[in-house]
């Protein structure tokens, strides 16, 4: 009998690739006993969904910012290229 | 001519900006400081020189990430050769001891999520989600950054990133159970 750390490994891997029959169906006759399972299962969809509209909107989100050293230093370099550039 | 072109504007223009934006998008796929500040450097340069080519179907901010989407992917490509595997995360091993009975029942059953659309509307579940993101260990983000959410597939993936495709598999599965859990932490306030 499948047990729900192997469940759970099934249940993940499905996002990758599909799932042999002998896995599909263990995994279908565990859920079917397995309320956790499931709500992990529930779990795994809402995570999928939220990273790929997180992809679409992260910049709506968290507080990471270029630090002003790092920026100084671009600036810099940018400025110094253009003017090679303009020179040339 | 198109107002958001790059020709109308300086370099030093992008960089105010959109330059925390190009760190951010560098710094969740990397999960290092030092190589998102050199990611959006290189990718400002390239994008100075490279200038006349932007097609203008796209906004700046469009333009400017894709660039440094390909240098992302190039780091990581010439990263993992120096990297040994279990640095990072092949060897995060004791996650599942964490969420799993030795005889592979789950320690606490996971917690009902309720319904997608209600938790999207949330600010406080992005605000977790955000931060769990940023707090996987390196390996994890790397391989779920590029799998969910740049819809990079598993075996382009494992290239990038220098290992097997089941690995790819094991190290997805272990963001995937670190980000559960996190989330039940910092957005519902259960777990720990």
């Amino acid at each position: 009998m499948m047990m729900c750390r192997e469940a759970a490994r099934l249940i993940t891997v499905s996002y990758q690739r599909p799932l042999r029959w002998r896995e599909q169906m263990s995994l279908r006759m565990h859920l079917a006993i397995c309320h956790a399972c499931r709500t992990f299962k529930k779990q795994m969809k809402l995570l999928t969904e939220a990273a790929q509209r997180f992809a679409l909107h992260e910049q709506a989100f968290g507080q990471l910012q270029l630090a002003d050293d790092a920026r100084q230093r671009i600036r810099v370099l940018l400025t110094a290229q253009r003017g090679d550039r303009e020179d040339s | 001519m198109n107002p958001d072109s790059p020709l109308n504007s300086t370099p030093e223009q992008w960089l105010s900006e959109h330059g925390d934006a190009l760190y951010r998008h560098a710094y969740l796929r990397l999960r290092d400081r030092m190589a998102a500040e050199d990611m959006v450097q290189e990718t400002l340069l390239a994008a100075m020189k490279g200038r006349e080519r932007f097609a203008g179907r796209s906004s700046q901010r469009t333009w400017l990430i894709g660039i440094l989407n390909n240098k992302v992917v190039d780091y990581l490509r010439k990263r993992v050769r120096e990297q040994s595997l279990d640095h990072g995360d092949l060897g995060d091993d004791e996650l599942e001891g964490m969420l799993f009975e030795a005889d592979g029942h789950w320690r606490r059953p996971p917690s009902a999520w309720g319904d997608p659309d209600a938790a999207f509307e949330q600010k406080l579940f992005w605000e977790a989600f955000s931060k769990c993101l940023e707090q996987l260990p390196a390996r994890q983000a790397q391989a779920f950054s590029l799998c969910e959410m740049d819809g990079v597939g598993g075996s382009e993936a494992s290239k990038v990133l220098g290992v097997t495709t089941t690995n790819i598999w094991v190290i997805l599965h272990r963001a995937r159970l670190r980000l559960k859990e996190c989330l039940e932490i910092n957005w519902l306030g259960t777990g720990g």
